[in-house]
């Protein structure tokens, strides 16, 4: 029996946000939310685990109150409870904060062996959450897993780095944050959809942190102009639109 | 002071290559941190680029973990009480700069891609690349010491000082890492390397099947350049394994030719630093012909073998004339 928890955000869907190009500012206002897509991996290996071993998954999400959707999709992938941390003083928060929230949030509920994590969310690309959780409760961190295993009290992994795959060791409880590779995450059914709004999902806020100031501050965000010239063929026959293509390359000197 | 530290030299050398000019501007020093097992001609080289160089050499250092790395740069960095903390863009580095973020108890910011010092307030400011790297967002930390990552590549190497840097060697107390590397296994050994290649062609999930990158291959060869893909094609497919885009290989080449590459926002990221983009697809809504600069709207399986006929072709003729 392994109690395993596990660490989902509420992402904003990037390939869905537009651009004001009178302001060259990203409007993010609108755009839909979904569960960051590496933290569904960690999802999955989760229920991996507790199919393989036994024992419990619960999920935790700070975010905005709509971050339940997140949730109820976890538990219908087979996670048993979940955990909203939701406080309008966490609007603006940092890894800094979030990190503290959650970690916070984890010993609350108490007692977990393995904490999973996305290596980085879709939209932010922090890569912090997950090793900053691990200081935080003094527990080993292993990062950029491609492949657990439990075996009793301790976990071998395969971690995916630059130029080498290293597989380490760590006694539990530990923190592992994983790879968009690790697995491939099912599709809930809809009668797992309907039961998993049977399972409970507590609500918590922040009330009881100390240190919720973010340390980073965002001052402007925008986006650069894309140069580019965009000359594209569409109705020329394939021969022709090459030859223009080539010929334009010969212009640019980038083809000789 | 800022402080630099990577487990990679080159990492290294284009930190201490951008900290110079922060340097300059705020009349700071820089110091390097070298770490490792008999590292101390590493710790010299290195002081021909940095005016310190923090040296810390202990057997448990031979394969150091994140973690073990952290705390020794955490005790460094209680002795000699930086400002600015430059750390590398490799994924330990990233990790590095969590941990040790997390050990002072101040914010980080991830995976910067410029930082600056702004002429009056001489506040720092670091830009970063945000939502799947459609837009930049710049930054300040309010802790101290101000800890960031900095992506590989971004800035260039430092030249060689003067005169030589100091090597301070530090004589730290280190606890082993509980956790155990078991086994390490060195991936593929890359040919030329993508991200500085001159010319970079890409396959995406336009082809239909994994031997049609020979195609994408015979291309590559006319151009003598270097093949990539996309995620989707390396991490589900599984037909290749260097994928461009935000979280793969930035490239920066003259000449980028993407073949069945819907252009994914993660994948523009990747390639904007590019001279040049060409694009090949079948769907005229595809999202690369609004960031390409050359176009065309067709069947990969037609237009690559003209493309690559009328390349050789050139080129032939170009050797002739010559």
């Amino acid at each position: 029996m392994v109690r395993v928890a596990v660490c989902v955000k509420y992402s904003i869907d990037v390939s869905n946000i537009k651009v004001d190009r009178a302001t060259q500012t990203p409007i993010t206002i609108g755009v839909s939310r979904r569960m960051s897509d590496i933290d569904r991996r960690a999802v999955e290996e989760a229920i991996r685990i507790k199919e393989k071993h036994g024992g419990t998954v619960t999920a935790f999400t700070l975010g905005i109150p709509e971050a339940r959707a997140c949730l109820r999709e976890a538990l219908a992938m087979g996670v048993d409870d979940a955990v909203l941390i939701t406080d309008p003083i966490l609007e603006s928060s940092d890894t800094y904060v979030t990190s503290r929230v959650l970690a916070n949030a984890l010993v609350k509920l108490g007692l977990f062996d393995i904490i999973l994590c996305g290596e980085t969310s879709t939209d932010g690309y922090s890569y912090q959450v997950g090793p900053r959780i691990a200081e935080i409760l003094n527990i080993p961190c292993i990062t950029y897993a491609k492949n657990i295993a439990l075996n009793g009290s301790y976990v071998t992994v395969e971690r995916d780095l630059e130029d080498r795959y290293e597989f380490v060791k760590a006694q539990l409880p530990v923190l592992i944050t994983v790879t968009r590779e690790i697995n491939e995450p099912r599709h809930p059914s809809t009668a797992s959809m309907m039961k998993a709004f049977k399972k409970p999902i507590k609500t918590l806020n922040a009330k009881d942190v100390d240190g919720l100031d973010p340390q980073v501050q965002v001052l402007k965000v925008f986006v650069p102009e894309l140069k580019r010239k965009s000359i594209v063929f569409k109705d020329l026959p394939v021969k022709q639109a090459v030859a223009e293509v080539v010929k334009s390359l010969v212009k640019e000197g980038v083809l000789k | 002071m800022i402080v630099t530290y990577s487990s990679s030299i080159d990492c290294m050398l284009e930190l201490v290559g951008k900290s110079r000019s922060i340097a300059e501007t705020l009349g700071f020093k820089v110091a390097s941190i070298v770490m490792g097992l008999n590292v101390s001609d590493l710790a010299d080289n290195i002081s021909l680029y940095s005016d310190i160089v923090y040296l810390v050499d202990n057997p448990v250092l031979e394969h150091a973990t994140p973690d073990v790395q952290s705390t020794v740069l955490h005790s460094i960095l209680e002795k000699v009480k930086p400002e600015l903390v430059l750390l590398g863009g490799l994924k330990e580095d990233k990790e590095v700069a969590a941990r040790l973020s997390a050990k002072m108890n101040v914010g980080c910011v991830s995976e910067c891609i410029d930082v600056e010092v702004e002429q009056q307030s001489k506040k720092t400011l670091f830009k970063r690349l945000v939502y799947g790297g459609i837009a930049i967002a710049i930054e300040s930390i309010s802790s101290k010491p101000q800890v960031v990552s900095v992506r590989r590549g971004v800035f260039e190497k430092a030249k060689p000082l003067t005169v030589k840097g100091e090597v301070v060697r530090l004589d730290i107390p280190i606890q082993k890492s509980r956790i155990e590397v078991v086994e390490v296994r060195s991936k593929e050994a890359r040919g030329v390397d993508i991200e500085s290649a001159e010319v970079v062609v890409v396959g995406g999930r336009g082809f239909r099947r994994r031997e049609d990158f020979k195609l994408l291959e015979d291309l590559k060869e006319a151009l003598n350049g270097v093949v990539g893909c996309t995620r989707p094609v390396a991490a589900d497919l599984k037909w290749f394994t260097e994928w461009v885009g935000l979280s793969g290989h930035m490239v920066k080449p003259k000449l980028y030719i993407g073949v069945g590459v819907s252009g994914a926002i993660q994948h523009i990221a990747g390639i904007k630093d590019s001279k040049i983009v060409v694009a090949v697809n079948n769907d005229p809504n595809a999202p690369i012909f609004n960031a390409c600069d050359y176009g065309i709207v067709g069947d990969l399986y037609e237009v690559l073998p003209e493309l690559i006929r009328e390349i050789k072709a050139l080129k032939e003729s170009t050797y002739k004339g010559s």
